[in-house]
Protein backbone atom coordinates (compact mmCIF):
# COMPACT_ATOMS: atom_id res chain seq x y z
CA UNK A 1 0.00 0.00 0.00
CA UNK A 2 0.99 3.71 -0.93
CA UNK A 3 2.48 5.42 2.05
CA UNK A 4 -0.17 8.19 2.36
CA UNK A 5 0.54 11.95 1.17
CA UNK A 6 1.71 13.97 4.33
CA UNK A 7 -0.25 16.89 3.63
CA UNK A 8 -3.48 15.58 3.62
CA UNK A 9 -3.23 13.59 6.78
CA UNK A 10 -5.62 14.72 9.61
CA UNK A 11 -6.63 18.41 7.73
CA UNK A 12 -7.31 18.30 3.78
CA UNK A 13 -5.85 20.90 1.96
CA UNK A 14 -3.34 21.56 4.66
CA UNK A 15 0.06 23.03 3.20
CA UNK A 16 2.94 22.32 5.13
CA UNK A 17 5.91 25.00 3.99
CA UNK A 18 9.41 23.02 2.98
CA UNK A 19 11.50 25.29 4.21
CA UNK A 20 11.30 26.32 7.71
CA UNK A 21 13.39 28.95 9.61
CA UNK A 22 15.06 27.37 12.75
CA UNK A 23 14.79 23.87 13.74
CA UNK A 24 13.27 24.76 16.59
CA UNK A 25 10.59 26.60 14.84
CA UNK A 26 10.05 23.85 12.21
CA UNK A 27 9.00 21.58 14.69
CA UNK A 28 6.70 23.63 15.63
CA UNK A 29 5.16 24.37 12.44
CA UNK A 30 5.48 20.37 12.55
CA UNK A 31 2.88 19.99 15.41
CA UNK A 32 0.63 22.34 14.31
CA UNK A 33 0.80 22.81 10.29
CA UNK A 34 -0.10 26.54 8.91
CA UNK A 35 -4.20 25.64 6.78
CA UNK A 36 -4.65 27.16 3.96
CA UNK A 37 -7.35 30.46 4.05
CA UNK A 38 -9.94 28.50 2.14
CA UNK A 39 -10.24 25.72 4.92
CA UNK A 40 -10.41 28.19 7.54
CA UNK A 41 -13.08 30.13 5.08
CA UNK A 42 -14.79 27.02 4.95
CA UNK A 43 -14.84 26.22 8.39
CA UNK A 44 -15.56 29.48 9.87
CA UNK A 45 -18.75 29.44 7.56
CA UNK A 46 -19.58 26.35 8.77
CA UNK A 47 -19.19 26.85 12.50
CA UNK A 48 -21.06 30.30 11.99
CA UNK A 49 -23.95 27.93 11.46
CA UNK A 50 -23.38 25.89 14.30
CA UNK A 51 -21.38 22.82 12.55
CA UNK A 52 -19.56 21.11 15.76
CA UNK A 53 -17.06 19.29 13.35
CA UNK A 54 -16.18 22.76 11.94
CA UNK A 55 -15.91 24.68 15.12
CA UNK A 56 -13.64 21.13 16.64
CA UNK A 57 -10.87 21.87 13.82
CA UNK A 58 -11.17 25.97 14.02
CA UNK A 59 -10.16 25.50 17.80
CA UNK A 60 -8.01 22.38 17.09
CA UNK A 61 -5.85 24.61 14.17
CA UNK A 62 -5.49 27.97 16.11
CA UNK A 63 -6.21 26.86 19.98
CA UNK A 64 -2.43 25.92 20.34
CA UNK A 65 -0.97 28.96 19.22
CA UNK A 66 -3.67 31.27 20.77
CA UNK A 67 -2.82 29.55 24.59
CA UNK A 68 1.13 29.65 23.35
CA UNK A 69 1.09 33.62 22.40
CA UNK A 70 -0.95 34.66 25.85
CA UNK A 71 1.43 32.32 27.77
CA UNK A 72 4.46 34.01 27.04
CA UNK A 73 3.02 37.64 26.90
CA UNK A 74 1.32 37.40 30.62
CA UNK A 75 3.28 34.30 32.24
CA UNK A 76 0.18 33.45 34.25
CA UNK A 77 -1.67 29.91 33.05
CA UNK A 78 -4.66 30.52 34.21
CA UNK A 79 -4.47 34.07 32.92
CA UNK A 80 -3.56 32.55 29.64
CA UNK A 81 -6.43 30.19 29.84
CA UNK A 82 -8.52 33.31 30.54
CA UNK A 83 -7.23 35.43 27.38
CA UNK A 84 -7.34 31.96 25.19
CA UNK A 85 -11.12 31.64 26.23
CA UNK A 86 -12.17 35.01 25.32
CA UNK A 87 -10.68 35.27 22.30
CA UNK A 88 -12.71 32.46 21.37
CA UNK A 89 -15.37 34.14 22.54
CA UNK A 90 -14.92 37.07 20.46
CA UNK A 91 -14.20 34.97 17.65
CA UNK A 92 -17.74 32.85 18.31
CA UNK A 93 -19.18 36.28 17.96
CA UNK A 94 -17.36 37.76 15.09
CA UNK A 95 -17.93 34.15 12.63
CA UNK A 96 -21.37 35.17 11.44
CA UNK A 97 -20.60 38.60 10.00
CA UNK A 98 -17.11 36.83 9.21
CA UNK A 99 -15.23 38.69 6.05
CA UNK A 100 -12.24 37.34 4.28
CA UNK A 101 -10.31 41.01 4.33
CA UNK A 102 -7.60 39.24 7.17
CA UNK A 103 -6.58 36.11 7.54
CA UNK A 104 -8.13 34.33 10.47
CA UNK A 105 -5.48 33.75 12.58
CA UNK A 106 -3.83 36.86 11.92
CA UNK A 107 -7.19 38.54 13.44
CA UNK A 108 -7.57 35.98 16.46
CA UNK A 109 -3.50 36.67 17.54
CA UNK A 110 -4.41 40.13 17.54
CA UNK A 111 -7.37 40.02 19.61
CA UNK A 112 -5.21 37.83 21.58
CA UNK A 113 -2.63 40.42 21.97
CA UNK A 114 -4.89 43.21 22.82
CA UNK A 115 -6.11 40.92 25.14
CA UNK A 116 -3.23 40.87 26.79
CA UNK A 117 -2.59 44.24 26.46
CA UNK A 118 -5.57 44.63 28.55
CA UNK A 119 -4.36 42.94 31.23
CA UNK A 120 -0.94 44.63 31.03
CA UNK A 121 -2.86 47.97 31.61
CA UNK A 122 -5.32 46.03 34.49
CA UNK A 123 -1.55 45.21 36.32
CA UNK A 124 -0.41 48.36 35.56
CA UNK A 125 -3.29 50.37 37.39
CA UNK A 126 -2.21 48.09 40.65
CA UNK A 127 -0.64 50.08 43.16
CA UNK A 128 3.00 49.46 43.04
CA UNK A 129 3.28 47.86 46.23
CA UNK A 130 0.75 45.22 44.94
CA UNK A 131 2.86 44.57 41.76
CA UNK A 132 4.68 41.12 42.11
CA UNK A 133 8.39 41.22 42.19
CA UNK A 134 10.01 40.96 39.03
CA UNK A 135 12.94 38.36 38.46
CA UNK A 136 16.10 39.40 37.95
CA UNK A 137 16.90 37.94 35.01
CA UNK A 138 20.44 37.99 35.10
CA UNK A 139 21.77 35.09 37.33
CA UNK A 140 24.93 35.29 38.54
CA UNK A 141 27.68 34.21 36.73
CA UNK A 142 28.42 30.93 38.52
CA UNK A 143 25.04 29.77 37.84
CA UNK A 144 24.77 29.78 34.24
CA UNK A 145 26.94 26.83 33.44
CA UNK A 146 23.92 24.91 32.93
CA UNK A 147 22.16 25.06 29.92
CA UNK A 148 18.57 24.74 32.45
CA UNK A 149 20.15 27.69 33.86
CA UNK A 150 20.33 29.51 31.39
CA UNK A 151 17.05 28.62 29.42
CA UNK A 152 15.65 29.82 32.76
CA UNK A 153 17.72 32.82 32.56
CA UNK A 154 16.45 33.52 29.28
CA UNK A 155 12.83 33.21 30.04
CA UNK A 156 13.17 35.82 32.92
CA UNK A 157 14.90 38.35 31.08
CA UNK A 158 12.19 38.20 28.30
CA UNK A 159 9.83 38.54 30.72
CA UNK A 160 11.50 41.69 31.70
CA UNK A 161 11.24 43.08 28.36
CA UNK A 162 9.20 45.91 27.78
CA UNK A 163 5.64 45.13 26.01
CA UNK A 164 6.27 45.96 22.81
CA UNK A 165 9.45 44.63 22.20
CA UNK A 166 8.09 41.03 23.99
CA UNK A 167 5.34 41.18 21.91
CA UNK A 168 7.90 40.90 18.70
CA UNK A 169 10.26 38.35 20.03
CA UNK A 170 7.38 36.11 20.85
CA UNK A 171 5.89 36.14 17.39
CA UNK A 172 8.97 36.46 15.12
CA UNK A 173 11.46 34.52 17.33
CA UNK A 174 9.23 32.17 19.52
CA UNK A 175 5.74 31.48 17.56
CA UNK A 176 7.73 31.10 14.38
CA UNK A 177 5.71 34.40 12.81
CA UNK A 178 6.79 36.01 9.83
CA UNK A 179 8.06 39.82 9.79
CA UNK A 180 4.82 40.35 7.50
CA UNK A 181 2.24 38.39 9.70
CA UNK A 182 3.73 40.23 13.43
CA UNK A 183 3.63 43.88 12.00
CA UNK A 184 0.43 42.89 11.28
CA UNK A 185 -0.71 41.24 14.17
CA UNK A 186 0.60 44.36 16.16
CA UNK A 187 -0.72 46.42 14.18
CA UNK A 188 2.82 48.50 13.07
CA UNK A 189 4.63 48.51 10.06
CA UNK A 190 7.92 46.44 9.49
CA UNK A 191 10.39 49.15 10.02
CA UNK A 192 8.87 49.29 13.85
CA UNK A 193 8.42 45.53 14.22
CA UNK A 194 12.32 45.16 12.97
CA UNK A 195 13.10 47.87 15.87
CA UNK A 196 11.19 46.12 18.59
CA UNK A 197 12.90 43.19 17.39
CA UNK A 198 16.75 44.71 17.16
CA UNK A 199 15.86 46.01 20.55
CA UNK A 200 14.74 42.88 22.13
CA UNK A 201 17.51 40.93 21.06
CA UNK A 202 20.07 43.26 21.85
CA UNK A 203 18.56 43.37 25.70
CA UNK A 204 18.82 39.76 25.93
CA UNK A 205 22.03 39.58 24.70
CA UNK A 206 22.78 41.70 27.83
CA UNK A 207 20.84 40.40 29.63
CA UNK A 208 21.69 36.76 29.57
CA UNK A 209 25.10 36.40 27.35
CA UNK A 210 26.88 39.15 28.49
CA UNK A 211 26.67 38.57 31.86
CA UNK A 212 27.33 34.90 31.69
CA UNK A 213 30.47 36.30 30.24
CA UNK A 214 31.32 38.25 33.24
CA UNK B 1 23.18 45.70 -10.42
CA UNK B 2 24.24 42.38 -7.72
CA UNK B 3 22.59 42.15 -4.55
CA UNK B 4 25.72 43.26 -2.81
CA UNK B 5 24.83 46.46 -4.22
CA UNK B 6 21.43 47.39 -2.65
CA UNK B 7 22.81 45.95 0.80
CA UNK B 8 25.35 47.66 3.15
CA UNK B 9 27.69 46.47 5.49
CA UNK B 10 25.98 48.09 7.88
CA UNK B 11 22.36 47.30 6.57
CA UNK B 12 23.14 43.62 6.89
CA UNK B 13 25.22 43.77 10.40
CA UNK B 14 21.58 45.59 11.46
CA UNK B 15 19.04 42.46 9.58
CA UNK B 16 21.34 40.16 11.53
CA UNK B 17 21.01 41.57 15.08
CA UNK B 18 17.20 41.53 14.03
CA UNK B 19 16.50 38.72 12.79
CA UNK B 20 19.16 36.20 13.92
CA UNK B 21 21.78 34.39 11.90
CA UNK B 22 20.34 31.94 10.08
CA UNK B 23 19.31 33.00 6.83
CA UNK B 24 16.33 30.53 7.07
CA UNK B 25 14.82 32.71 9.56
CA UNK B 26 14.87 36.02 7.38
CA UNK B 27 12.24 37.05 5.02
CA UNK B 28 12.86 35.34 1.72
CA UNK B 29 13.49 38.17 -0.17
CA UNK B 30 16.18 39.66 2.21
CA UNK B 31 17.30 36.40 2.76
CA UNK B 32 18.35 36.00 -0.84
CA UNK B 33 19.87 39.11 -1.23
CA UNK B 34 22.15 38.63 2.01
CA UNK B 35 23.36 35.43 1.06
CA UNK B 36 26.30 36.48 -1.20
CA UNK B 37 27.46 38.65 2.47
CA UNK B 38 26.87 35.56 4.47
CA UNK B 39 28.92 33.31 1.21
CA UNK B 40 32.37 35.37 2.26
CA UNK B 41 31.50 37.31 5.20
CA UNK B 42 33.57 40.47 6.36
CA UNK B 43 35.15 39.91 9.64
CA UNK B 44 32.41 42.91 10.78
CA UNK B 45 29.95 40.38 9.49
CA UNK B 46 31.11 37.72 11.11
CA UNK B 47 31.56 38.63 14.35
CA UNK B 48 27.42 39.69 14.29
CA UNK B 49 26.91 36.31 13.29
CA UNK B 50 28.89 34.85 15.63
CA UNK B 51 26.98 36.78 18.47
CA UNK B 52 23.87 36.61 16.99
CA UNK B 53 24.02 32.35 16.12
CA UNK B 54 24.69 31.93 20.09
CA UNK B 55 21.39 33.94 20.91
CA UNK B 56 19.66 31.80 17.93
CA UNK B 57 20.40 28.72 19.96
CA UNK B 58 19.53 30.00 23.67
CA UNK B 59 15.88 31.23 21.74
CA UNK B 60 15.78 27.59 20.26
CA UNK B 61 15.91 25.62 23.74
CA UNK B 62 12.82 27.57 24.83
CA UNK B 63 10.79 25.64 26.43
CA UNK B 64 7.20 24.93 24.16
CA UNK B 65 3.69 25.95 25.53
CA UNK B 66 1.37 23.31 25.85
CA UNK B 67 -2.68 24.39 26.09
CA UNK B 68 -4.40 21.99 28.75
CA UNK B 69 -6.61 19.58 27.71
CA UNK B 70 -9.51 21.22 29.46
CA UNK B 71 -9.24 24.32 27.75
CA UNK B 72 -10.68 22.65 24.69
CA UNK B 73 -13.73 21.73 25.77
CA UNK B 74 -14.15 25.00 27.43
CA UNK B 75 -14.06 26.56 24.67
CA UNK B 76 -16.15 24.97 22.31
CA UNK B 77 -18.92 24.62 24.85
CA UNK B 78 -19.21 28.62 24.67
CA UNK B 79 -19.37 28.05 20.77
CA UNK B 80 -22.90 28.82 18.95
CA UNK B 81 -25.51 25.64 18.39
CA UNK B 82 -26.87 25.52 15.55
CA UNK B 83 -29.48 27.85 13.96
CA UNK B 84 -32.11 25.72 14.41
CA UNK B 85 -31.75 25.15 18.08
CA UNK B 86 -30.77 28.94 18.29
CA UNK B 87 -34.07 30.21 17.05
CA UNK B 88 -36.08 27.21 18.77
CA UNK B 89 -34.26 29.23 22.14
CA UNK B 90 -35.03 32.83 21.07
CA UNK B 91 -38.94 31.81 19.98
CA UNK B 92 -39.04 30.46 23.76
CA UNK B 93 -37.98 32.93 25.59
CA UNK B 94 -39.89 35.45 23.47
CA UNK B 95 -43.36 35.40 25.17
CA UNK B 96 -44.90 33.07 23.50
CA UNK B 97 -42.62 30.05 24.32
CA UNK B 98 -43.01 30.64 28.08
CA UNK B 99 -47.09 30.91 28.09
CA UNK B 100 -47.16 27.77 26.18
CA UNK B 101 -44.82 26.11 28.42
CA UNK B 102 -46.80 27.43 31.52
CA UNK B 103 -50.30 26.08 29.76
CA UNK B 104 -48.91 22.76 29.26
CA UNK B 105 -47.39 22.41 32.73
CA UNK B 106 -51.01 22.88 34.06
CA UNK B 107 -52.34 20.63 31.69
CA UNK B 108 -50.06 17.66 33.14
CA UNK B 109 -50.64 19.29 36.43
CA UNK B 110 -54.69 18.42 36.06
CA UNK B 111 -53.96 14.97 34.77
CA UNK B 112 -51.94 13.99 37.28
CA UNK B 113 -53.81 14.88 40.05
CA UNK B 114 -56.81 13.62 38.48
CA UNK B 115 -54.83 10.32 37.44
CA UNK B 116 -54.17 10.09 40.87
CA UNK B 117 -57.30 10.64 42.29
CA UNK B 118 -58.88 7.94 40.38
CA UNK B 119 -56.30 5.27 40.53
CA UNK B 120 -56.54 5.64 44.53
CA UNK B 121 -60.59 5.34 44.47
CA UNK B 122 -59.96 2.60 41.30
CA UNK B 123 -62.03 -0.76 42.59
CA UNK B 124 -60.81 -4.09 42.74
CA UNK B 125 -60.25 -6.72 40.39
CA UNK B 126 -62.74 -8.84 42.07
CA UNK B 127 -65.49 -5.29 42.38
CA UNK B 128 -64.35 -4.85 38.25
CA UNK B 129 -65.71 -8.12 37.43
CA UNK B 130 -69.23 -7.76 39.56
CA UNK B 131 -71.07 -4.81 38.26
CA UNK B 132 -73.39 -5.01 40.92
CA UNK B 133 -70.98 -4.28 43.74
CA UNK B 134 -71.09 -0.73 44.13
CA UNK B 135 -74.97 -1.00 44.13
CA UNK B 136 -75.53 -3.24 46.84
CA UNK B 137 -75.06 -0.29 49.10
CA UNK B 138 -78.11 1.01 47.64
CA UNK B 139 -80.55 -1.60 48.57
CA UNK B 140 -82.76 -1.39 51.65
CA UNK B 141 -81.66 -4.73 53.46
CA UNK B 142 -84.99 -4.94 56.41
CA UNK B 143 -82.87 -7.58 58.62
CA UNK B 144 -80.24 -5.89 58.99
CA UNK B 145 -81.92 -2.44 59.57
CA UNK B 146 -83.93 -4.39 62.51
CA UNK B 147 -80.54 -5.49 64.06
CA UNK B 148 -79.70 -2.08 63.88
CA UNK B 149 -82.45 -1.24 66.32
CA UNK B 150 -81.19 -4.04 68.55
CA UNK B 151 -77.71 -2.38 69.24
CA UNK B 152 -79.16 0.96 70.66
CA UNK B 153 -79.32 1.05 74.48
CA UNK B 154 -82.82 1.62 76.10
Amino acid sequence: MPAPDPICLGWPGVDVPTTLPLPHLAKRAQEQPIVSEDKDLADIRAAASGNRLAQSALVTRHMPRVYGLAKRMVGEPALAEDITQEAFLRAWKQLPRWEPRAKFSTWLHRVTLNLCRDSFRKRREQTMDELPERIDPGLRPDELFDQSQRTASLMSAIDSLPERQREALVLCSLEGKTNIEAAAIMDVSIEALESLLARARRKLKADVLKRGED
Amino acid sequence: MTPKDTLTETRIIALIETYGANLDAWPEGLSKAAAPFFAVPSDAIAQAISEEAELDALLSSAPSVEAPDHLYAAILEAAPSSPHRARGARWFFSGWGTRVAAGASALAMGLTIGLGTAAASAPTAAQADDPFSEIEYFIFDPIEFAEGFEDIPE
